[in-house]
């Protein structure tokens, strides 16, 4: 995992204090290294993700449960599992949110990020973040594996050596990746028509 | 933000062989040493769509292909290296606190909720809200925002004393003001569920699912939820059906809802449906969650389907309960049937309240009159709810309905009592369903309170129509037993109950038995034995399980202390034994224990068996009682001689159908006795015999009172009415038949048989085929030979004790040589004799002598023996019977003396009859002439 570069703040000051006041403290500039944090967790865990959404709702996150930090000189292991509990919660109501089909009114909308990527390729925000949410509900084998494979086209006999598995094993934990996507590009075809 | 390769469209992705990709990704051989895991390692680097994905047309292809460049450049955003595009707002970032706030107190809410409403449902209702994540004070404290704590709650806590319904309704109002949010229209219909009951609930889950499935078959994500709702509200109210079609036409959800799922194995159960409901739970994980009490309960009935019964029952309901009322429609249960019976002062049950379904209606009819004795039936439920006086459930399955249901679709029934001011059977409720869903017992009770109130049953109406009880015991402790009160008819009975306690052959340690009566219509003891209970406390119990036992011919008995159903104030177990003749229960032996659990079942079984077999010697003791209080004379029966138990019995039927009965015999075979005891049988002896002679000139005027209802008419000498007569009593007959009226009842006796004097023009020919319907034909004496030795006795013993004689004993020649006799006067000869016999023998031993002396100074002549020559078989069968030992053998020396012949003369006869000893009971008795 990255380890991401902390202010030279002390960590117990920007913890100390109501929610709202840790807040205050913690966003501007993100001396806590959320943002670095959460990348890295997201890697490790070949998650696919609205990283900015993901990185404020681990800041209010933290600051709501800026209380519960045991160590607050060295809150990193804390920090740590904060995000974690983000990014479970985040896969858990994205998965949610993908199992519902068309024409639900969604708790928010989708722009942002996905509409930035997504738009000028000529597909559906809104398309892409269900193929994420189903996305990231699968085995991490399988998201691994469509990340080394697909999305990084690995070389794939070295990815296999390294991963120590068999290659057709491999490329068909990717292809249940892609199948996901399969779906939300039916779904898109749905859309578009 | 630093891309990756943006190969854009499908174009960048390159050209592969889809044959081979196929074979790759369908393949699962290992990496490397094959043609197939070579290829594919050089190609997917470069082609990963088109090899992992060969069989998708190119435009698809191309659009995945599209979207996986979005997730790389997603993937480049997120990572460590990019920095965030801007800042955050500190506005944003408040709100975003905000919002998190609030999601954590509608998660607290929600738990809350599922806290609330489940101990408002309980453990009667199927309603399921989901497990709660936080305990209730945990999450009351999560209601406290972290952000702003001194925020208020958006809800108080419970007041003392608040009821759970009351918070569950604030929860969802605090629920409301967060802000529009899924889930929120569930939480309303369940809290009209709760509120409301199960029909209200049901409608609002139905209004969900109806928004839910307008247009094409679309979901909102309460869809499965709201069903599910739906189906439990509707089994909350037996609404099996309905629960079955409404699963049935949503079937498409079972497999994203595993709730749904159970709620399909657990409808499946109720409808009976054994095999499909295992079937399909074979394939579900364990349900976790609680089971409602009804499903519990089918776990007995379905022992073979536990596996589809899961999980753990609940607590029961904390709410009040609700106002019990007389519910009138069979459709608050989803019931085929709802009744209610009452008892009536005849002691039958009928129906006050009838809910029936259309499909049943054909049969009700029969079944209300089947209804009306079945608590006598030991076959029907009724029998033992009158015995235990508790709910009687019964489960049948498809094909084999209950005992006791009135549509052959019934698969459960449930008989809920309730009870008189003296704690007995009153009256009962009558719910019956075509699942096995039955309401919980707690609710059936408090319904038929509700009914009991309704019907103001704090008068008792017992089944047999008598007033409440009243201690038959002497209260006097320490008084004398029973038996020292003069009394001659407990002189008769007891002596019934005496043999009868020999027979049965029960320890009496630590135990006490009573013989009741019910001759005279209120029960009496008269008379007891047993040790086991002391004299003090005697009379305290209420004594209940006698009236039980009365009203419904079944033995009761109770295990523990039971203050209701003992007599005795220190018996902690007994037992009631009915003692009657054709489902009527004359009397009872009550045998009460100072030990619990003394009684086990085959003992009284066995018991009760010996007791039935005393019914009709009690019967006879009570008409002799009877007929000693009212004419001044005992009478002598022999219930144990081979037929004459049969004809008694046919005699007490005969009595009790209120038929005009003929009795038919020659001079005094008894007729008259017989015919009060015909009398005797209907009312009990009540009211007058008006005796009616048919002699004479004056019976061409027959008085026949065809309005009195009380008393019997006796006509005497029906053989010969004059024909005037006859045309009264034919014309008096025929219209009692056409009214329906049953006035008098009208016995008749005749020297000869209706056949004989119709053949004999003695009487009209219609008139005796009439009449012949209850005609019972008394044979002579002649023909009644072993009774001679039993009448003998009784005669002695009786005109010893009204002339103030000493009773005169017979020994073997003088029992011989009045056996053997033609007696054609019958009894009354034979009466006379015996009269003269015991003045004469001043109390030495009567012999043949004597007995030969007597006769002569009164003009008879006694033949010394039987005809030898062509003896009739039924004169060496009854010579035979009349000497059997006291182990069972036959004795001929004995038999051959009462004949009058030597011993060979009796071997030689038997064989050219032949005449097989060992067969002897199945030889006929003279009391097995046809009856009417």
């Amino acid at each position: 995992m990255t380890r991401a570069k902390t202010e030279t703040t002390a960590p117990g000051v920007l913890l100390g204090g109501d929610p709202r006041t840790v807040l205050a403290r913690i966003t501007p500039g993100d001396p806590l290294g959320l943002r670095g944090l959460l990348a890295g967790r997201a890697e490790a865990r070949h998650l696919l993700l609205d990283a900015d959404a993901v990185h404020l709702r681990s800041l209010a996150y933290c600051a709501r449960h800026a209380r519960t930090c045991p160590d607050s000189a060295r809150p990193v292991g804390w920090l740590e599992a904060q995000v974690e509990e983000v990014l479970d919660q985040w896969c858990a109501e994205e998965g949610r949110r993908a199992g519902r089909t068309e024409g639900e009114e969604c708790s928010q909308t989708t722009g942002g990020v996905w509409a930035e990527f997504a738009g000028p390729l000529g597909l559906e925000p809104e398309q892409v973040r269900r193929a994420c949410g189903r996305f990231n509900l699968l085995p991490d084998a399988e998201r691994a594996a469509f990340f080394a494979l697909v999305l990084d086209r690995r070389e794939a006999e070295e990815y296999a050596v390294a991963a120590g598995r068999p290659l057709v094993e491999l490329a068909r934990e990717a292809r249940r990746g892609l199948e996901v996507l399969l779906r939300a590009s039916g779904d898109g075809a749905e859309e578009a028509r | 933000m630093s891309c990756c390769a943006h190969d854009g469209g499908g174009a960048g992705v390159g050209v592969g062989r889809p044959e081979s990709g196929r074979r790759a990704a369908a393949g699962g051989r290992k990496a490397g040493g094959t043609g197939e895991a070579v290829h594919l390692s050089r190609t997917l680097g470069s082609e990963p769509l088109e090899v992992l994905l060969p069989e998708v047309s190119s435009a698809v292809r191309a659009e995945v292909g599209r979207i996986v460049n979005v997730l790389r450049l997603l993937r480049a955003d997120t990572s460590a290296s990019a920095s965030p595009r801007a800042a955050i707002p500190f506005d944003r970032a408040r709100g975003e606190l905000s919002r998190q706030d609030g999601e954590q107190q509608a998660r607290a809410l929600e738990d809350l909720l599922r806290h609330h409403l489940a101990a408002h449902f309980g453990s009667g209702s199927f309603a399921w809200l989901g497990e709660p994540l936080l305990g209730v004070q945990a999450a009351w404290r999560a209601l406290a925002v972290p952000s702003a704590p001194d925020l208020l709650s958006p809800v108080s806590l419970p007041e003392p004393g608040e009821r759970a319904l009351s918070v569950a309704r604030r929860l969802v109002g605090a629920l409301e003001r967060l802000g529009r949010r899924p889930g929120l229209s569930l939480w309303r219909a369940r809290l009209e569920h709760a509120g409301a009951g199960p029909r209200a609930g049901a409608a609002a889950f139905q209004a969900l699912l109806g928004e839910a499935s307008e247009g094409e078959a679309l979901a909102v994500p309460e869809g499965p939820a709201a069903l599910a709702g739906a189906c439990e509200c509707l089994l909350d109210r037996g609404a099996v059906g309905e629960a079955f079609g409404l699963l049935s036409d949503h079937s498409e959800w079972f497999a994203s809802d595993e709730r749904l799922r159970w709620l399909w194995v657990w409808t499946l159960l109720a409808r009976g449906e054994v095999s499909a409901a295992e079937d399909t739970s074979a394939g579900l994980e364990p349900w976790r969650g609680p089971l409602p009490a009804a499903l519990i309960d089918l776990r007995s009935v379905f022992p073979e389907a536990a596996a589809a019964l899961p999980g753990r029952g609940s607590l029961p309901s904390c709410a009040p309960p609700v106002p019990a009322r007389a519910v009138r429609s069979r459709r608050e249960f989803g019931a085929g049937v709802l009744a209610l019976f009452r008892f009536e002062a005849d002691g039958g049950a009928r129906a006050v309240w009838l809910d029936a379904a259309p499909g049943l209606r054909e049969d009700l009819e029969e079944w209300l009159a089947d209804r009306f004795d079945a608590h006598q039936d030991a076959h029907q439920p009724e029998h033992a709810l009158v015995i235990e006086a508790a709910v009687q459930v019964a489960h049948g399955a498809r094909g084999r309905p209950p005992a006791g249901a009135l549509g052959a679709r019934a698969l459960a029934l449930a008989l809920v009592p309730f009870l008189d001011g003296a704690g007995d059977v009153a009256g009962w409720l009558h719910v019956e369903c075509e699942h096995h869903l039955l309401p919980s017992r707690e609710r059936l009770e408090r319904l038929a309170e509700a009914w009991r109130g309704e019907l103001a049953m704090s008068a008792s109406v017992s089944p047999n129509g008598v007033s409440p009880w009243a201690p038959i015991l002497p209260q006097e402790p320490g008084g004398e037993g029973l038996e020292s009160v003069p009394d001659p008819d407990r002189a008769l009975l007891s002596g019934v109950f005496r043999r009868l306690v020999g027979a049965a052959c029960f320890k009496t340690a630590r135990r006490h038995w009573w013989g009741i009566d019910f001759g005279a219509g209120e029960p009496r003891a008269v008379c007891e034995g047993g040790d086991g209970l002391s004299a003090l406390g005697r009379g305290a119990g209420c004594g209940r399980a006698l009236e039980r036992c009365r009203a419904t011919g079944g033995v009761v008995r109770f295990d523990d202390a039971d203050e209701r159903l003992r007599l005795h104030s220190e018996a902690v177990s007994g037992v009631a034994l009915p003692i009657g003749v054709r489902g009527e229960v004359h009397g009872v032996l009550v045998i009460e224990s100072s030990r619990r659990r003394d009684f086990t079942d085959r003992d009284v079984e066995r018991m009760a068996a010996i007791a039935a077999d005393f019914g009709l010697a009690l019967r006879a003791g009570q008409f002799r009682a009877w007929h000693l209080a009212r004419f001044g004379v005992d009478l002598h029966f022999d219930a144990s001689l081979c037929g004459l138990t049969r004809f008694l019995e046919h005699l007490i039927a005969a009595g009790r159908s209120r038929e005009p009965v003929v009795l038919s015999g020659e001079r005094g075979v008894g007729k008259l006795v017989l015919a009060r005891w015909v009398h005797f049988e209907r009312g009990g002896g009540a009211g007058a015999l008006r005796g009616v002679s048919c002699r004479g000139p004056a019976a061409a005027e027959l008085s026949l009172d065809s309005k009195s209802a009380t008393g019997s008419c006796l006509l005497e000498g029906l053989d010969e009415l004059p024909a005037a007569g006859q045309a009264q009593l034919a014309a008096h007959l025929a219209v009692r038949g056409d009214a329906g009226e049953r006035g008098a009842p009208l016995i008749a006796t005749s020297r000869r048989s209706l056949a004989a004097a119709a053949n004999l023009g003695l009487l009209r020919v219609e008139l005796a085929d009439e009449l012949a319907r209850m005609e019972v034909l008394v044979p002579p004496l002649r023909l009644r030979r072993e009774e001679i030795p039993g009448i003998v006795s009784f005669l002695s013993r009786r005109f010893a004790a009204d002339e103030h004689a000493s009773v005169a004993e017979f020994d073997e020649s003088a029992m011989g040589l009045l056996w053997r006799q033609a007696w054609e006067g019958n009894l009354r000869e034979l009466e006379s004799l015996i009269f003269k016999l015991v003045l004469a023998a001043d109390g030495e031993v009567v012999c043949a002598r004597t007995v030969r002396a007597t006769a002569a100074r009164a003009g008879q002549t006694l033949q010394g023996k039987l005809p030898s020559r062509h003896p009739a078989r039924a004169d060496l069968v009854a010579a035979l019977r009349s000497t059997l030992t006291g182990g069972g053998r036959t004795n001929k020396s004995r038999a051959a003396a009462y004949l009058g012949w030597d011993p060979d003369t009796l071997c030689a006869r038997m064989a050219e009859a032949p005449l097989d000893e060992a067969c002897l009971a199945a030889e006929p008795s003279p009391w097995d002439a046809p009856l009417g």
